[in-house]
């Protein structure tokens, strides 16, 4: 039986700027059950990352949530106030934050920055706490005789367990990954990957990864959201988006991405750049890079809704789509 | 981080009270009379206190035989010490610790009747053997301060309990240069050899004075306390104490405040005292003067430019100098002319010359000068040369501090008249290195003297040929003077003695190794409303701290 | 830390020590002018009476037994006799010391207090009006010149009001019946030194601590730390300002270590004896003894606080302690 945990209902998070406002997310749906993860994948500047920390609630002064809901087990957080959010903060939802490296404070001791939030959220002695530290350490496989260490004193591979540790520390029931692995090498980032799936397994944590890697989302998301330029272009099944993209964007990445069983040949790019998001182009903001644009069905001035036209939950917002019917 | 921030309270409490428990001037009597000026002492009447405040450097001896610095005698030694002979109101002779003196015929013995009576501090007779020791020390140990005033004594005899005998190879004309102060013997006879008289600070001073040393407290104050037996009479006043401070304009606060009662005051708090009802200034002429001083040296060692040697150009430049410019502009005000070595407050001594002969502001009469001596200026650049084509360059040398303001006023001055001066700064260190050098390379300095009240001698022989590298910062060397200074050594009538004195200055006057630029006014400022009975020394126009003032100054 | 590291670095420092105590000694002998001739014109000084004023010094010395004894004197911390005070070197330093001590430990520790957390509150309100009024009225204070604030103070609470004395650590000449009322006496006349002296110094700690912390913030640990649900003044005491306090930390540790040499701006205004004061006269005075004495001192103070600055940095920031 799946509950629904999170449902973004048509955000839009805007930033203020001296000149005006960047649409940096503009009608962002999606819904998340228990226990499952999705993927949030799209080229820099598309929003993905933005959509993480509106629903963490920790957008920079800039930033707003000027439209839309953001609902979590069934409560409205979107105008949360500060006190609750609080509260809400790590215990529920929790994050790891891009380049995480430097998540770590490198004058306090790892076990203290691990406890801290646990000592914040419940009433629990200290040596409690370090118990659960302890555990914590070895769930995520690190040795806890380096407990008492400093973040210096940790390799890359061992900083980023131990934040992900941290992210557990409260047990939350959502944990949203931005880039956890960019900056490892492929070695430690296929066992932190796996790390992270059995994890979830274990503690029937919901996910939200955010990431511009497909392979990544392949391994580890039961559900994924293409974004462009501040929307979502497809929506669906991890192995239904992949190996029935419906949407140009979708389907360019992917062969973007060297196949390593496919033919050895140059991949092709997008050419082009995304679209200015402080004036984003009214209609469909893929159209300028579009291959497909010239197609009679295509109508560029209009913006394509995100609708699953085939009734299994495989959403997309392209006009090529709109005279498919179930 | 709060901590932190306790933790240096905590360290700021506990140094203050560590460093009040160990740091208490010198004595702390709880019997006495508590804080402030004014309260009631033991015998229920109230204390008076006069605070005299002081800026100046700290003295540098408590030993008075040791410290050459003139504060020192001012902070200590004039308190406490006393000479055989003093000078009155007018500046004339009057007897101190002695009550009656004599000279024999030949000048070569002087007597000295001592006051009978008279008690040191400690309650100790004052007699004969103090002043025997006093005289005998300073010779046989050679010690800075007086060793010069009593090198001339052959013989320091004791005549009697009080009688005492100077003896001279040479008739000495000028006793009063040989007042020294005189201390007991039963204290300082302990310390016979240089080294122990060297190491001998005398850190609780006792002496004849109208004041008793209380305690001090270095680089703050000093406290005294009124001489109940004191011979002439005790001082009105109970409490005397010199505040030190180490800038002007809190000098100036503290007195409009009535922190302190009396103090010095410069040219540029003038206008503002001035604006206080409650306090009185008194503007004189002192014993200080400052003078523009030539390498006059004729040693070929000088490296002085040698056309400064001519006569002719010193007196031009003496008609060339803007002396109401320099009084007004560098001195603000504090200025008056003087034209002889000793200032008019010495007294008789002081010569002027007749209105005819006054050097004055003239800068024709320079140009003329000059003209007729044959430097003219021939190739147009503004600067006069000689016959050969020698320019008339000058390098003066400048002690920042003190003259930098008078030295740009000559030097414009001298431009007028086509003399080229450049003007090199430094401070007195400097200076003094340059001109007792060996070698003195400069032309011209600026430089100012004190002149004692009580004799010329002092100043006069800064011109002498024997001081040259000493006290002669100069290099002056005239036969003639050196004559005359020997004469008057010797001269045992005053109004002959005044005769020579005279002459020397005219000689001077004449010669130009210095032409003097100024003597400087000094100002007291006092409360009004709460003293009286300043008295003038000298009585004509004076500086109203002095002897007589300790002794009758009173609370209105 | 290795015991090798330890001796390796005494070494240097012992070597730096010497050289700084000879060019100690040399340095004030190669100045123009000597003791003597600063008195020469103020007494008929005959030869004999300088002479005698000479030995006093020691000047009549060979230079190379002059710097043995300075070496020996050095090492025993027998500074031997002050040319002007004729005192011993000791006494007055350590009256003067002392005066500054208390001086500067009422005010330098205000002074960097008020700096530190001005600059922690100020960033705090990164661009905001209290962050915009705490920075510019900061730097304009401390553009003001110190001796005309203190010239208005002393004029209004001292002069206007009488509240305050003017000059001087206690009052001149006065009894005190017991250390309670000469301890009242010397806070009396603190009170607007210390203001004076901790005004003119906050202005410097404020503005690098705020810089400091604006850097702080921008760092993901920050953002971590929000994100944990710390409320944010938590974040500012428990994350950020640990980390903002190493850059100003060795500043701070080295202004402490020299409080004892006194303010001279500070010392000349208020007529309060200090090390100062001291110093300045004492070069002008070409006390040589003062001179060498105060400056070994300062080389010590240095070098111990540069040896401190060393263990409290590595105990602040676990990054860089050896071994």
């Amino acid at each position: 039986m799946s509950e629904v945990l999170l449902e973004v209902q048509n955000l839009k998070t805007y930033f203020t700027i001296t000149k005006g406002k960047v649409k940096a997310v503009d009608g962002v749906s999606f819904t998340l059950n228990k226990g499952e993860s999705i993927g949030l994948v799209g080229e820099s500047g598309c929003g993905k990352t933005t959509t993480a920390l509106s629903v963490i609630r920790l957008l920079p002064k800039e930033g707003n949530v000027e439209g839309g809901k953001i609902i979590f087990e069934g409560n409205d957080i979107t105008n949360l106030e500060e006190e609750k959010l609080s509260d809400f903060r790590w215990k529920e939802v929790s994050m790891i934050f891009q380049g995480a490296m430097n998540a770590l404070n490198p004058v306090k001791r790892v076990c203290d920055q691990i406890a801290e939030p646990i000592l914040l959220h419940e009433k629990i002695s200290k040596t409690e706490a370090m118990k659960r530290v302890k555990e914590l350490f070895e769930l995520v496989e690190l040795d806890t005789n380096l407990m008492y260490s400093y973040p210096h004193e940790f390799s890359g591979g061992m900083r980023q367990r131990a934040i992900i540790a941290m992210a557990l520390a409260c047990n939350p029931k959502l944990i949203i990954g931005d880039e956890p692995t960019t900056a490892l090498d492929v070695m430690v980032q296929a066992q932190i990957l796996d790390l992270i799936n059995d994890l979830r397994k274990k503690l029937n944590m919901s996910m939200i990864m955010i990431t511009h890697d497909l392979s990544i989302i392949t391994e580890t998301c039961d559900k994924v959201a293409i974004m462009y330029a501040g929307k979502i272009v497809e929506l669906g099944e991890t192995e239904e988006v992949v190996t029935n993209s419906l949407h140009p964007y979708t389907k360019m990445l992917i062969s973007a991405f060297p196949n390593i069983y496919g033919e050895r040949k140059m991949v092709d790019s997008i050419p082009g750049d995304p679209p200015d998001l402080y004036n984003p182009p009214e209609g469909c903001r893929f159209a300028q890079r579009c291959h497909m644009v010239n197609s009679k069905v295509c109508i560029p001035e209009e913006s394509p809704p995100l609708i699953d036209y085939t009734g299994e939950g495989h959403f997309v917002a392209c006009h090529l789509w709109r005279n498919s019917n179930v | 981080m709060k901590k932190i921030l306790l933790f240096v309270f905590v360290v700021m409490l506990f140094a203050i009270v560590a460093g009040c428990t160990s740091s208490q001037p010198s004595q702390v009597k709880p019997s006495e009379t508590p804080n402030g000026s004014e309260q009631p002492s033991e015998s229920g009447k109230e204390v008076v206190t006069f605070k005299y405040g002081v800026m100046d450097s700290w003295p540098d001896s408590m030993n008075p035989y040791l410290s050459v610095l003139s504060i020192s005698q001012t902070l200590y030694h004039d308190n406490v010490y006393e000479t055989l002979i003093g000078l009155d109101q007018k500046v004339n002779m009057e007897g101190r610790l002695a009550e009656s003196w004599d000279v024999s015929e030949d000048g070569l013995t002087w007597t000295f009747h001592l006051r009978k009576g008279v008690k040191w501090h400690d309650g100790e007779d004052f007699n004969a053997d103090d002043v025997v020791f006093s005289y005998q020390v300073n010779k046989d140990l050679e010690l800075p301060r007086f060793y010069s005033s009593v090198k001339d004594f052959v013989e320091i005899n004791k005549i009697d309990d009080y009688t005492v005998e100077l003896k001279t190879e040479e008739a000495k004309a000028n006793i009063m240069d040989a007042m020294i102060d005189i201390v007991p013997e039963h204290i300082f006879g302990q310390y016979d050899t240089k080294e122990e008289m060297l190491a001998f600070t005398n850190d609780h001073p006792m002496g004849t004075g109208l004041f008793i040393f209380v305690e001090d407290s270095k680089d703050e104050y000093v406290k005294y306390k009124a001489n109940d037996q004191y011979w002439n009479g005790r001082p009105v006043i109970d409490e005397l104490i010199y505040v030190c401070f180490a800038n002007s304009d809190t000098l100036i606060q503290a007195l409009e405040k009535g922190e302190i009662d009396f103090c010095g005051v410069g040219a540029a708090q003038i206008s503002y005292v001035e604006s206080l009802s409650n306090i009185t200034l008194n503007r004189f002429d002192s014993n200080a003067f400052n003078e523009l001083g030539f390498n006059v040296w004729k040693d070929p060692a000088s490296k002085g430019n040698p056309l400064i040697r001519d006569v002719n150009i010193r007196n031009a430049i003496a008609y060339a100098i803007d002396y109401d410019a320099i009084f007004e502009y560098a001195m603000g005000g504090l200025a008056s002319k003087q034209y002889g070595l000793l200032p008019k407050v010495v007294g008789k001594w002081s010569w002027e010359p007749e209105d005819a002969n006054k050097k004055d502001y003239n800068p024709e009469t320079a140009k003329k000068m000059l003209e007729d001596a044959g430097y003219k200026d021939t190739d147009g650049d503004g600067i006069r040369e000689d016959s050969k084509g020698n320019k008339l360059d000058f390098r003066m040398i400048i002690i920042e501090s003190s003259y930098r303001d008078v030295s740009l006023v000559v030097q414009q001055n001298l431009k007028d008249i086509g003399i080229n001066i450049n003007i090199e700064f430094m401070d007195t260190g400097r200076q003094t290195d340059i001109i007792y050098s060996q070698s003195f390379d400069a032309d011209m300095y600026m430089w100012g003297w004190y002149a004692p009240y009580s004799d010329p001698t002092y100043i006069l022989s800064s011109m002498t040929t024997e001081q040259i590298g000493n006290l002669s910062d100069c290099f002056y060397s005239n036969k003639e003077y050196d004559e005359l200074f020997e004469l008057q050594g010797k001269t045992l009538d005053e109004d002959e003695r005044v005769k020579i004195v005279h002459k020397m200055q005219e000689i001077i006057y004449e010669d130009s190794p210095y032409i003097i630029l100024y003597n400087t006014k000094r100002i007291n400022a006092y409360d009004n409303t709460k003293w009286e009975n300043f008295q003038k020394w000298p009585e004509w126009e004076g500086n109203l701290f002095n002897y007589f003032t300790k002794l009758y100054v009173s609370p209105k | 830390m290795s015991i090798r590291f330890i001796l390796n670095r005494l070494f240097y420092t012992f070597i730096m020590f010497i050289f700084v105590v000879t060019l100690n000694f040399a340095l004030f002998r190669l100045m123009p002018g000597d003791p003597l001739t600063m008195v020469s014109k103020e007494v008929a000084s005959s030869p004999e009476g300088r002479a005698t004023l000479e030995h006093l010094y020691g000047l009549d010395k060979p230079m190379f037994q002059q710097y043995i004894d300075y070496l020996k004197s050095m090492t025993t911390f027998d500074f031997g006799i002050s040319f002007h005070y004729k005192q011993p070197v000791i006494n007055i330093l350590g009256d003067k010391i002392k005066n500054s001590l208390i001086l500067g430990i009422a005010a330098v520790p205000l002074g960097i207090a008020i700096g530190i957390i001005g600059g922690i509150i100020a960033s705090s309100r990164h661009g905001k009006k209290t962050d915009v009024i705490i920075t510019t009225s900061s730097m304009i204070i401390y553009a003001i010149p110190t001796f005309w604030f203190a010239m208005i103070l002393l004029m209004i609470f001292g002069v206007k009001l009488g509240w305050v004395p003017i000059n001087s650590m206690v009052t001149p000449g006065a009894n005190f019946l017991n250390n309670m009322e000469y301890i009242k006496d010397l806070l009396h006349h603190l009170i607007v030194p210390v203001i004076s002296y901790s005004v003119a110094i906050f202005g410097s700690y404020l503005l690098i601590m705020r810089g400091a912390m604006i850097d702080v913030f921008t760092e993901d640990y920050v953002l971590t730390a929000r994100a944990k649900g710390l409320k944010e003044k938590q974040v500012i005491m428990r994350h950020v300002v640990p980390n903002a306090l190493l850059p100003i930390s060795t500043t701070v540790i080295y202004s402490l270590a020299i409080i004892f040499t006194g303010a001279f701006s500070i010392e000349v205004l208020f007529s309060w004896p200090g090390m100062g004061k001291l110093m300045v006269e004492s070069v002008n005075r070409r006390d040589y003894p003062i001179m060498q004495a105060s400056n070994y001192l300062i080389a010590v103070a240095v070098i111990l606080a540069n040896f401190i600055m060393d263990v409290v940095y590595g105990y602040l920031d676990p990054r860089i302690r050896i071994g």
